[in-house]
């Protein structure tokens, strides 16, 4: 049997065996993130969740640790999504994430992100929020990344979530695929022989 | 690196090779077509679809039908002697590994 043959033959056994896909490379829920001057945009991207989200957003000060609930003041993420806009943010470098994290079933295979960290550098200046934008206010809730110094930036999803349904029918997409092409370069062969 | 470039460099590594394996006797220029669809394809499913309000389970039914038969039809339409069948084999193979195998493949290139 021909070389090409074989490693078609075996990668659509392959293909054909994958039940739980453990990862892909179309982005999960992530945070999409602009500074302008001091001006923070956190927007929720590759998610059915919008701003505002039940849960809110959190702020961790990276220097003094403390956390902070953003007002449910709403805008737009660098790439059209709903975001919470964060206004007068001081210089310095910041985490901000849902208090409720995304979970697997919030879009995307492979993982989803906790936090983005942002750093602004401008200094604050005169600043005045938006008439409906009240401002953060500080709050002692722990952030789901937790406290510690280096916390991890995503979390693996892994096998199990929801998305294994959207993986399941695109690895069966491209399995049939793979028989339809197979099938289309035979029949060609045989009436060629024919 | 953001996400949605690591996304497109995992998928041109995965896929313009299988591409110009399966075509060897046009392999540059079928590795070129493969370089421009995966390119066009992958940014529509991570940027694109995004933008136009498609997220989740969706964009990725969506993004991935659409990347599997738009390749096909490119492989198709460009490759000389036109060869359908293997254009459509190129299409599945590309798109089902850097699928199935893709976030492995960012996780040992990019940490």
């Amino acid at each position: 049997m021909h070389r090409p043959t074989v490693f078609i033959l075996a990668t659509t056994c392959a293909l054909a065996v994958v039940t739980h896909a453990h990862a892909d490379c179309a982005e999960g829920a992530r945070y999409d993130t602009g500074v302008a001057s001091n001006t923070v945009t956190i927007g929720l991207a590759n998610t059915s969740r919008v701003c505002p989200d039940t849960s809110g957003m959190l702020r961790q000060n990276e220097t003094t640790g403390e956390i902070d609930l953003l007002a449910s003041y709403c805008g737009m993420g660098p790439d059209g999504e709903s975001a919470y806009v964060d206004e007068c943010v001081a210089p310095g470098t910041y985490r901000y994430g849902l208090a409720v994290p995304y979970s697997c079933t919030e879009g995307g295979c492979g993982g989803v992100e906790m936090f983005a960290e942002i750093t602004v550098a401008s200094a604050l200046g005169t600043c005045t929020r938006a008439a409906t934008d009240p401002g953060p206010t500080i709050t002692n809730d722990a952030p789901p990344w937790g406290t510690g110094p280096s916390p991890a930036g995503g979390k693996n999803c892994g096998g199990g979530c929801a998305c294994d349904t959207a993986t399941a029918s695109v690895a069966s997409m491209n399995t049939f695929a793979l028989f339809v092409g197979i099938a289309v370069v035979l029949t060609a062969r045989k009436r060629r022989r024919a | 690196m953001n996400g949605a470039l690591r996304a497109l460099v995992v998928t041109l590594v995965i896929e313009v090779p299988i591409v110009a394996a399966l075509f060897p006797r046009q392999r540059l220029r079928m590795a070129a077509i493969a370089l421009v669809a995966n390119t066009v394809t992958n940014l529509t499913l991570n940027v694109g679809l995004p933008r136009m309000g498609v997220h989740g389970m969706p964009r990725i039914l969506v993004g991935e039908a659409a990347a599997l038969v738009l390749e096909a039809a490119a492989y198709a339409l460009l490759s000389r002697p036109r060869e359908v069948g293997r254009a459509i084999i190129a299409s599945a193979l590309g798109n089902g590994l850097s699928f199935t195998f893709g976030g492995a493949l960012a996780s040992l290139m990019f940490g």
